[in-house]
């Protein structure tokens, strides 16, 4: 009898803090999307997506001109930096969602279901840049414009938690 | 606001004429950025131009300078890999030393590190030194000269 009681007390407890959570929380968005101006992040450029992952002139051209050991040397070239750019936008999608919990904890309104949206957000980012490494060692960064493009609305989703000051976009997307 | 305005006035001016008088004779935009960056300090990164500083202060020469090495920047960085391959072939051959001897060098000391303003993000950086590496190939290969300490790639028939 004790124990029945203790766990509806204990379930009524969570009930009502869930209920107060989505009540009181609904402001959260406006707190979110206010800027922080102690740190900036360094988004990777989005003008050379477009090169390292669909670019169909240089490498027709590099098909044509180049002998094989070139083509070898353009393959490489294209992998590490398309390695190089995926580790760039994991790294600024960490520092966004850590930058935006930092804030989440400091502040007394919160709304679950932007944190889970945040959550789950940064967790589709991981998954395809962990999916985009694979593919990328596996057969080089060409043909996967259509994920890097998923990536790059996922980090964009994320950026808009943190405000516009806390980011900065690289001088060559500013064209 | 007037003197906002009036500053912006002087840049604008300085940029253009930056543009008319000098950058416009230069043939590509390879050149441009090389040019830029011998206007500035390797020591201090500050841009000097005693003609424009003359003419438009010291200040306003910098910003100016700065901003157009860093559009000749995103230009070159942004040209497409045959586009680029073309503008240092005709960078290289313009020179008064033997092809070959410059190539060499080019590809040896990577002299081409220090033509990007300051704060180029590293991967807008790295593409460019690797459209350059890859360039500089393709001009040895078709360009059937001998460069010194190279036997993987062999000249195209």
């Amino acid at each position: 009898m004790i124990e029945i009681f203790l766990y509806t007390s204990a379930g009524g407890l969570l009930v009502a803090f869930i209920v107060w959570l989505v009540f009181h929380g609904f402001s959260r968005t406006e707190t979110a999307l206010e800027p922080i101006a102690s740190t900036v992040i360094e988004l990777p450029p989005r003008a050379l997506a477009d090169r390292i992952f669909s670019d169909t002139v240089d490498a027709e051209f590099v098909a044509k001109n180049f002998p094989p050991a070139l083509l070898e040397m353009y393959r490489r070239e294209r992998r590490s930096l398309a390695l190089a750019w995926l580790k760039a936008v994991h790294h600024a999608g960490v520092q966004l969602y850590r930058l935006h919990v930092s804030v989440a904890r400091g502040s007394s309104i919160l709304n679950p279901r932007v944190e889970l949206q945040v959550a789950c957000e940064l967790l589709g980012l991981l998954v395809i840049c962990y999916t985009l490494y694979a593919l990328v060692w596996l057969r080089g960064p060409h043909s996967l414009s259509r994920l890097v493009g998923r990536v790059l609305s996922l980090t964009t989703q994320l950026s808009l938690y943190v405000g516009p000051a806390s980011f900065r976009q690289p001088e060559i997307d500013r064209a | 606001m007037l003197v906002a305005s009036g500053a912006k006035d002087t840049f604008e001016a300085a940029l253009a004429d930056l543009q008319n008088r000098t950058l416009a004779a230069l043939p590509n935009t390879l050149s441009r950025l090389v040019y830029l960056a011998s206007t500035r300090d390797y020591s201090t990164g500050r841009y000097f131009h005693e003609g424009m500083a003359w003419r438009f202060g010291q200040e306003t020469t910098e910003a100016v300078l700065a901003a157009a090495h860093r559009t000749s920047l995103r230009d070159l960085v942004m040209s497409s890999l045959p586009d680029l391959a073309a503008q240092i072939e005709a960078y290289l051959r313009a020179k008064e030393e033997p092809l070959e001897l410059v190539l060499d060098v080019w590809r040896r000391l990577h002299p081409y590190r220090i033509i990007i303003p300051l704060n180029t993000d590293p991967l807008s950086a790295e593409m460019l030194f690797s459209n350059i590496r890859l360039a500089l190939e393709f001009v040895k290969c078709h360009s059937a000269v001998p460069v010194a300490g190279s036997q993987a790639v062999q000249p195209r028939p």
